[in-house]
């Protein structure tokens, strides 16, 4: 579990972090929404202990982070610019790691490169901003620590590139049995509708008269399982938008997204 | 993990990264030592075989070779490889990608460090070593073979203290790169901070030394700051540290090289400890910045702007003929180069520390605070508002005095201060000072004569005494003071006293026994060279010298007397002084009979007598005396005959309207210089003028005290025979300086 409390960072006179107070359970997919300019990422370097905090505390569980090896080989931060030496490959970047978190998964790390089809000898220089991303984020899956923290990770990818950045995710978080699904179904049987929030993480719901919309935590087939048990006129499983996520809540803290636009 | 086995890991993976680094460090350490070595002694030892056998080489070249071209090649690498490798090591806290990886890492800051830290110092330590070993086994190769195989541990200790001041130099330049890399935020702001940390300290003591004699008539200085100078400017004291070892003494500011080995080294571990609480504490959100150090960056503003402003008035001078104390519009150029060397100091350090154009007029009032300051300092020096040139302490604070002349020594060594013997007679000391400062501001004291003999064309030459006075409470100062020829009622006491006879003129028993060769000059112009075989023989010349020294001093030191002939004795060994001329007059009456008694006798017999006199002829080349400075209306002739032979009418004899009148000057046109002569063939006259001459013998060393003696004065003997003599200034009788003007006319 990771706390924050009453956390604060400023850069000379800008104040990045006021008074931030938050906490995440393990077994959680945290997004960070906000502005331009908001303090994310500076929010992220501070969790990982990047960044001394001006005051408050973080807390990686129930330890501080800063400077703390110990603590900080639970965290994994895939920054939005992430490093990559000059002349350096992917197998480089393995080492790199390899040397410093101990549970690296070199055999899935190649699995996931050939998957990608991203090739282990060739130099990371050579390669487009979309494959550095993916790179960064199989080295950060591969990590094998509690807690992986990425910034802007689909910044800059073209829809293709997205997509198999955020598969990617599912796929580990699949793994993990932690993935998120966004399912909107009719039901007539509230019964079921409750054992399956009993039974599965449900993050959010949304209710429109007979519509309900869901986004709920497990693997595909937990999901399927529980979609089949409540036997709903009509339901399908979306895949999660995190554009949508943001701008709803934005306008839930008053960020009228549509005035800009329009 | 444990931490060890992390650090090891760790370096591993960051040596992986600096492999070019490694491969760079191992091929300047191969050309600088064994290829270098190969090069000296080639052909496997073969070439330097043959030299022993011609007799052209000893084992001490190969143990020198440690101590000069290695040091000086090697030493070059470690400077250079210092400088790169601290660059590098913690070049990812330059950079926001790279700080975010490492610092995300989960190793411990201290962890870190140590792992870049010795990377770097590994990175030229183990090929150096590495190359250092194969050039020890050649060198011991190659004695053996000369036969010297027992000289094979001296190899082994000069290496290793070459190793030693390798290993200082390296750290030094090392440690204070690291600090730059750490204060800063991108490699500009860090060569920008490690050229003002490693040589800001020297260039402001050498800037205020440039101004204090730029500006101060009377500075003077041992240099006694320069040590702390020097190890207030790493990088500097670095470079000092090769070259002292490579070059003996070059560079050197201390006397004592170990210590100053030791000096550095603690140097070098501060500059460390400071690179490593610079690093503990970096906030990583200064990567790609400039530094946000404010108070080392307005520090650095400050001081480089003031440094600025002050180079730029000196700079503006010099381009102005240094006449910026006596000339307004000198000043005024000299404010300009001031004020704009300083907003452009001050105004491009803004624009590195921000890394932005628009930040040169950021810090306003700083800018012109530090103007002012850099103007406050020039105007400082030019005025001498510290009362530098003007300062006498009180009577009764005065302890000591130190004096020294280049013009009075008996040897020809640099003498310093620190050595000299000091003087304590505080009578003496005040009015020497007291004439000293007043020298420097007008001729208050000039008598009449010497104003007559300057309407002649006579210089009024100045002599300048070095002075170290120490007060009763232990503290010293330098200066330099001028003083005139009429000055000798101050000068003389302490120029003739014990003190400095001691310190300049005595024989001691360490310079006697380095003596190993003697010259003779006899006053005929004949000149033996003698090897020292029996010591005695000198020791009872010395002996009688010093005497002389003690009873004469006015003949030893300012030659007064007929000089009879020179003894200059040649000594062996390190010291100031590596000859010594004792010029013999015939007012040094022990000295001759010590010579008398050794049968040299001849050494200091006059070749020519009044009786074998034929004719004596004085002759005035008249071209020396072309654009002299003379009175206007004077009679040009009658000045070049005067000032040749330094007669001047008395003071009383000149009328005064003449003496008035002399406020205008004029020179001494070419066609006026003409060549004149006269011959004296009277037997009267000839017994008369005889007397005062001798053979002309030059003293090493010459102050305006030692009366001049005028050349060009031929003896004709009854024989047939010429011998060339002088005559001190101001001697030849009114009467000859008449017929000169007759029989010229």
């Amino acid at each position: 579990m990771i706390e924050v409390t009453d956390l604060q960072k400023s850069f000379e006179e800008i104040k990045a972090i006021d008074h931030i107070t938050a906490r995440i359970e393990e077994g959680h997919v945290f997004g960070l929404v906000g502005t331009n300019g908001a303090g994310k990422s500076t929010f992220l370097r501070l969790l990982c202990g990047v960044l001394r905090a001006d005051a408050g505390q973080v807390l990686v569980d129930g330890e501080p982070v800063y400077n703390r090896p110990a603590v900080k080989g639970k965290l994994f931060y895939i920054s939005d610019d992430m490093f990559f030496f000059k002349t350096g490959t992917p197998r480089d970047m393995a080492k790199l790691y390899a040397t410093y978190y101990p549970a690296f998964d070199r055999e899935r790390f190649a699995r996931l490169l050939g998957r990608f089809g991203l090739d282990m000898g060739r130099k990371v220089n050579t390669f487009s901003k979309g494959m550095k991303k993916q790179l960064a984020v199989i080295c950060g899956i591969c990590a094998g620590t509690k807690y992986l923290l990425c910034d802007e990770t689909f910044d800059g990818l073209d829809p293709v590139m997205r997509q198999a950045v955020k598969a990617l995710f599912a796929r580990d978080l699949d793994d993990m049995k932690l993935s998120l699904h966004k399912v909107q179904c009719v039901v007539k049987n509230q019964a079921a509708l409750e054992h399956m929030k009993k039974n599965l993480e449900v993050v959010t719901v949304d209710q429109r008269g007979m519509l309900y919309t869901f986004t709920v935590r497990g693997t595909r087939e937990q999901v399927v399982e529980y979609m089949e048990l409540l036997n709903p006129v009509f339901y399908e499983l979306l895949p999660l938008s995190l554009e949508e996520i943001f701008i709803s809540e934005t306008e839930v803290n008053g960020y009228d997204i549509k005035s800009l636009i329009l | 993990m444990t931490s060890n086995h992390l650090f090891y890991k760790s370096m591993k993976e960051d040596l992986r990264h600096k492999v070019w680094m490694i491969v760079l460090s191992l091929l300047g350490s191969f050309l600088t030592m064994p290829i270098l070595w190969l090069l000296e002694f080639g052909d496997g030892g073969f070439q330097a075989v043959s030299m022993l056998v011609e007799g052209s080489l000893d084992y001490t070249r190969v143990l020198s070779f440690y101590q000069e071209e290695m040091m000086t090649a090697a030493g070059l690498i470690a400077f250079f490889g210092a400088v790169i490798v601290g660059l590098e090591s913690f070049r990812f806290l330059q950079q926001k990608s790279m700080v975010d990886t490492y610092h995300s890492l989960p190793i411990s800051r201290s962890c870190l460090f140590g792992v870049k830290y010795v990377n770097g110092l590994l990175i030229w330590l183990v090929p150096y070593l590495l190359c250092l070993m194969i050039t020890i086994v050649l060198s011991g190769i190659l004695l053996a073979r000369m036969g010297y195989a027992s000289q094979i541990p001296l190899v082994l200790q000069e290496a290793a203290k070459t190793t030693a001041v390798l290993a200082v130099s390296f750290l030094l330049v090392y440690h204070l790169m690291l600090l730059a890399v750490m204060l800063t935020g991108n490699l500009l702001n860090t060569l920008v901070v490690a050229v003002v940390l490693g040589g800001g300290v020297i260039s402001a003591y050498g800037l205020g030394i440039g101004f204090m004699s730029f500006y101060f008539h009377s500075f003077y200085t041992e240099w006694e700051g320069l040590p702390a100078a020097m190890y207030g400017s790493p990088g500097i004291a670095a470079v000092c540290l090769e070259t002292a070892r490579a070059n003996e003494g070059f560079l050197t500011p201390v006397n004592n090289y170990p210590l100053m080995v030791l000096i550095c080294l603690a140097v070098a571990w501060i500059l460390g400890i400071l690179a490593w609480r610079a690093y503990a504490g970096r906030a990583s959100e200064l990567a790609g910045r400039g530094t946000d150090q404010r108070w080392l960056t307005g520090f650095l503003r400050f001081f480089v702007s003031t440094l600025g402003g002050m180079a730029g008035w000196v700079f503006m001078d010099i381009l102005r003929y240094g006449d910026a104390g006596s000339n307004v519009l000198s000043v005024l150029w000299c404010i300009f180069g001031a004020v704009l060397a300083s907003v452009l100091c001050y105004g491009v350090m803004d624009v590195i520390f921000n890394l932005d154009f628009k930040s040169f007029f950021r810090h306003k009032w700083s800018m012109v605070f530090s103007v002012a300051a850099s103007l406050l300092i020039c105007f400082g020096f030019i005025w001498d508002l510290a009362g530098y040139d003007r300062y006498l302490p009180e009577r009764e604070q005065i302890r000591e005095l130190v004096i020294y002349s280049n013009g009075y020594s008996n040897n020809n060594g640099a003498a310093v201060l620190a050595e000299q013997t000091p003087s304590t007679d505080a009578e003496q000391i005040y009015a020497f000072l007291e004439r000293g400062i007043e020298n420097l501001y007008g001729r208050g004291h000039k008598p009449e004569d010497a104003v007559i003999a300057e309407m002649y064309g006579d210089e009024c030459n100045t002599e300048t005494f070095y002075v170290r006075v120490t007060l009763k409470n232990g503290r010293s100062y330098y200066r330099e003071y001028p003083y005139y020829v009429w000055d000798q009622e101050v000068v003389l006491p302490l120029l003739c006293g014990e003190a400095y006879a001691q310190s300049n003129y005595e024989i001691t028993e360490e310079l006697l026994e380095r003596c190993y060769l003697m010259n003779l000059y006899s006053s005929d112009s004949k000149e033996w060279q003698e090897a020292v075989e029996d010591v005695q023989v000198v020791r009872e010349i010395a002996e009688g010298y010093n005497r002389d020294l003690r009873e004469h001093p006015q003949a030893v030191i300012l030659g007064e007397g007929r000089r009879l002939g020179k003894i200059s004795l040649q000594l062996k060994g390190k010291g100031a002084a590596s000859r010594l001329e004792l010029i013999l007059t015939d007012q040094m009456p022990y000295t001759l009979e010590a010579i008398e008694d050794n049968g040299m006798s001849w050494l200091c017999t006059l070749p020519f007598c009044a009786e074998e006199t034929e004719s004596i002829t004085l002759e005035i080349d008249g071209s020396d005396y072309q654009y002299d400075r003379i009175a206007e209306g004077m009679d040009p002739a009658e000045c070049i005959i005067r000032s040749h032979f330094g007669v001047y009418p008395a003071a009383a004899s000149v009328q005064e309207e003449i003496r008035e009148e002399a406020t205008a000057w004029t020179t001494i046109r070419a066609e006026e210089a003409e060549d004149y002569r006269i011959t004296i063939t009277d037997r009267e006259e000839i017994e008369e003028l005889l007397p005062l001459l001798f053979p002309y013998i030059r003293m090493y060393r010459n102050g305006i005290y030692t009366k001049g003696n005028v050349k060009d004065i031929t003896i004709t003997d009854s024989y047939g025979l010429e011998w060339e003599a002088c005559i001190p200034e101001g001697t030849l009788p009114e009467k000859y300086i008449r017929r000169f003007l007759e029989e010229n006319r």
